[in-house]
């Protein structure tokens, strides 16, 4: 009896010191998948970002308001004609490697995403950028061939992120070894497992990170997730699953920050394959979709049904659009004059990004039935369902797509012929290539506008993708962690001024 | 004459009768676990092999304004996310568990003692080589094995039923080696290599039908291993793939919504014990009246 009260005692010393010991200098936060690459030019999916964004730094960065804001760059300005930018860096900033950062590695970094070999995600676009001069270390000067308003939005993502020419110079590798000069720099990457960061001494930015370390772990169920923050084991927790968040908002143990969100769930539709070269193959399937009905089931209603653009200024009226309302008798017909009367693909879906995505997929296919069109799903690991993506390598796709603040970043990579993400949409005309140069040429939004309002017409008419919703974003904190500010565009950058009280 | 005749009438009936009484399937009856289980796994066949028949609903059929419905009348085990009902859909899970069980279980049963038969009765270098492949197939963990090869085959009714049957195979196979080991010393099986009997015959005619005992055991209690493994690939999402519904699956989809709609969990997770209670039971009871020695306690 004696020994069992003194082991009871034990255990309770163990179990109430451990966490003594940790808290205050390691933020732990928590998401349901890996990121898929540590090269930060070359990373599409959002989890990838999410991580990014704590190694890399970037000229500029957007703010909650989805205002650009000075970061490496401490200020810039446009000449006369709108051809030349030029930025200022900050003085004295240096990579995790401790090397300064100049405006050489500014230089070197953007010839790399243009540079074809590289394969960057976001080269297409920067293609409009000429020439980048470096005449001093601290000035970097962009060169345009034709006017790109919008390419400041773009700078700001971490696909534009800044790397030291010094590492790549010695023969580094971006895949191995991430030399960023971010707030935190990586310790120690365990895939599928954790994440693990130290903060980084010389960040440019004074008094950040004011936590020490960051560990990211890697708990595939979101429902785990929130059970690690109810008892404090996780700080911050990137949450997806709207039925989880839900749970989570009626807790008062935890806090709960909600964003309205760029990214847009949809249905994408290969034209490349036999089964949709038809438009009215796809006009039917688009007919035949109740996307409010897809929100309701995979989403439990937690989002609204959006237009191809999802920056609410730039959106389209949905019920100008298209089939934006279910019609049974017109996708039937429309099949009808396509002469097919056995229409069957398959939806590719991925297992964990969005955890949405095979909900959406089980109901397109039900409510597809009922036009006779039969649909199967296949369900894939994020790394197959992102190469499979990037490759064009499917029928259809129940995807989750990043939408910025700028209709220009959201379509032109898509929907210009010139994009470089034509492979995955596999979809251009004359009208939407000029519609969308003209969009990015002018800088008054109200000109802007209805470039993009017919561009959706045009997109929600072909139907090449069937747009279905945009959800929100969902943070989940312990109550004592303060100063994050949730943002649209899903991104954590704030968790390097976050802190313990 | 009449009278003779009669009179071995009642000797054969009741002849019959004993025979009955001490058949397996006699003795099985007497036996509360025995008969617990087989009803349990009664009901269960009926509702796979009927299932299209007996589902209230459609169990893929979306109907969205019903969705997240608590039990009631109309849905005793209430609806999901999609508003389709959980009770058919634990019925036309029970069909595809079941048949998932039964042929995999088939696939390991046949293969595996047939595998195990030729190395117990062959010897030598041939059951050194088969053997030795069995233990490294046991050498791993059953669900991690059953995983990885689900991983590598990719998913659909036959990787999965290949899976599970790989697994299960070295259990049969041992078990198949160990007893045909045994009677082949026998002197019957002597006698019928003296009358110049076939390795074949002698092994398939004569010493299998009297190695069937231990077998069946493990046939009854693999059917319950089968179900669980089942439902744990589909749990991790590798088994039976949407909008088909398994109990595993069920219960994944359902992990999320635990305290928004617990019902979706508590529907097939019972399922899944109830199922696994009724095949112990009876493999269970089956074991017992195989063994020689508790056959002698007068069961």
């Amino acid at each position: 009896m004696k020994r069992m009260i003194v082991c009871i005692l034990l255990l309770v010393i163990l179990v109430a010191a451990a966490p003594v010991a940790a808290a205050g200098d390691t933020l732990v936060v928590a998401m349901a998948a890996d990121m898929t690459g540590l090269d930060p030019h070359l990373q599409t999916a959002f989890t990838s970002h999410k991580v990014l964004e704590m190694m890399h730094g970037k000229l500029v960065e957007v703010d909650e308001e989805m205002n650009v804001q000075p970061s490496m760059a401490e200020s810039w300005e446009w000449s006369e004609d709108g051809m030349e930018l030029t930025f200022h860096l900050r003085e004295g900033m240096t990579f995790h490697n401790g090397t300064p950062v100049t405006a050489a590695d500014v230089k070197f970094s953007f010839e790399r995403i243009l540079d074809e070999a590289t394969a960057a995600a976001a080269r297409s676009k920067f293609t409009s950028i000429a020439s980048i001069e470096a005449p001093d270390d601290l000035t970097a000067v962009f060169k345009f061939a034709e006017k790109n308003v919008a390419i400041l939005v773009d700078m700001s993502s971490n696909n534009a992120a800044i790397l030291s020419k010094d590492f790549f110079d010695n023969g580094g590798d971006p895949n191995v070894e991430s030399v960023g000069a971010g707030p935190y720099k990586l310790v120690n990457w365990e895939p599928d497992n954790k994440i693990e960061f130290t903060a980084h001494e010389g960040y440019f930015i004074e008094g950040m990170p004011k936590i020490k370390n960051l560990e990211y772990r890697i708990i595939p169920a979101e429902d785990s997730i929130l059970a690690g923050v109810r008892t404090g084991e996780i700080d911050f927790a990137i949450i997806n699953e709207p039925a989880t968040a839900m749970i989570a908002s009626a807790d008062p143990s935890v806090v709960v920050a909600t964003a309205p969100s760029l990214s847009y769930h949809v249905l994408q539709l290969n034209p490349g394959r036999d089964v949709f070269k038809d438009v009215r193959v796809r006009q039917a399937i688009a007919c035949a979709i109740d996307r409010q009905e897809v929100l309701d089931v995979a989403a439990l209603g937690e989002g609204q049904v959006t237009p191809p653009v999802v920056q609410p200024y730039y959106g389209a009226d949905i019920d100008s659009l298209f089939c934006y309302q279910k019609d049974i008798e017109k996708a039937k017909a429309l099949l009808a004059e396509a002469g097919n009367p056995e229409v069957s693909f398959t939806i590719m879906a991925a297992a964990d990004e969005p955890p949405t995505a095979v909900a959406e997929a089980q109901n397109i296919q039900d409510q597809l039935a009922e036009i006779g069109v039969k649909v199967d799903i296949e369900i894939l690991e994020l790394g197959v369902y992102v190469e499979r993506w990037l490759a064009g390598d499917f029928d259809s796709c129940a995807a989750w797509n990043g939408g910025g603040s700028d209709p220009n970043g959201t379509f032109w990579r898509y929907w210009h012929s010139t994009g470089n993400l034509q492979k995955v949409s596999i979809f251009n005309t004359p009208e939407l290539d000029e519609l969308l140069v003209q969009g990015r040429s002018l800088t008054d939004p109200a000109e802007r506008r209805p470039y993009y309002i017919e561009a959706q017409e045009i997109l929600a008419e072909n139907a090449p993708w069937v747009w279905l919703y945009v959800g929100y974003e969902y943070r989940v904190m312990v109550p004592s962690l303060k100063g994050f500010i949730p943002t649209p565009d899903g991104s954590v950058w704030s968790l390097r001024q976050v802190y313990f009280e | 004459m009449t009278e003779i005749t009669a009179i071995s009438q009642i000797d054969r009936n009741a002849q019959r009768k004993r025979n009955f009484q001490y058949s397996l399937f006699g003795r099985l009856l007497r036996n509360p676990g025995g008969i617990i289980g087989g009803l349990i796994i009664l009901v269960f066949a009926i509702i796979g092999l009927f299932s299209d028949q007996l589902m209230p609903y459609s169990p893929i059929k979306n109907y969205p304004k019903e969705r997240l419905q608590a039990p009631s009348v109309e849905h005793p085990a209430g609806t999901d996310e999609m508003g389709r009902d959980v009770l058919s859909r634990l019925m036309k899970g029970a069909s595809n568990s079941m048949a998932i069980a039964f042929t995999s279980v088939a696939f390991a049963g046949i293969f595996g003692t047939i595998l195990g038969a030729i190395a117990g009765y062959a010897g030598g270098w041939f059951d050194n080589l088969i053997m030795r492949l069995m233990d490294m197939i046991f050498s791993f963990p059953t669900m991690l094995l059953a995983l990885a090869i689900a991983t590598a085959l990719g998913t659909g009714f036959l990787n999965t039923v290949i899976a599970i049957s790989i697994v299960y195979l070295p259990i049969f196979s041992r078990t198949a080696r160990g007893t045909v080991l045994q009677l082949r010393e026998f002197e019957y099986v002597d006698a019928a290599r003296c009358i110049g009997a076939e390795d074949a015959r002698i092994l398939f005619r004569h010493i299998l039908p009297n190695a069937l005992a231990p077998l069946i055991v493990q046939v009854s209690l693999g059917f319950s291993w089968a179900i669980l493994t089942e439902s744990s690939l589909s749990y991790l999402g590798l088994g039976t793939q949407p909008p088909n519904p398994s109990w595993g699956s069920m219960l994944s989809q359902a992990r999320v919504m635990m305290e928004l709609a617990p019902w979706l969990v508590i529907g097939p997770g019972v399922t899944i014990m109830v199922a696994v209670l009724g095949f112990n039971l009876l493999g269970d009871a089956v074991r017992d009246l195989m063994d020689p020695r508790l056959r002698s306690k007068g069961l």
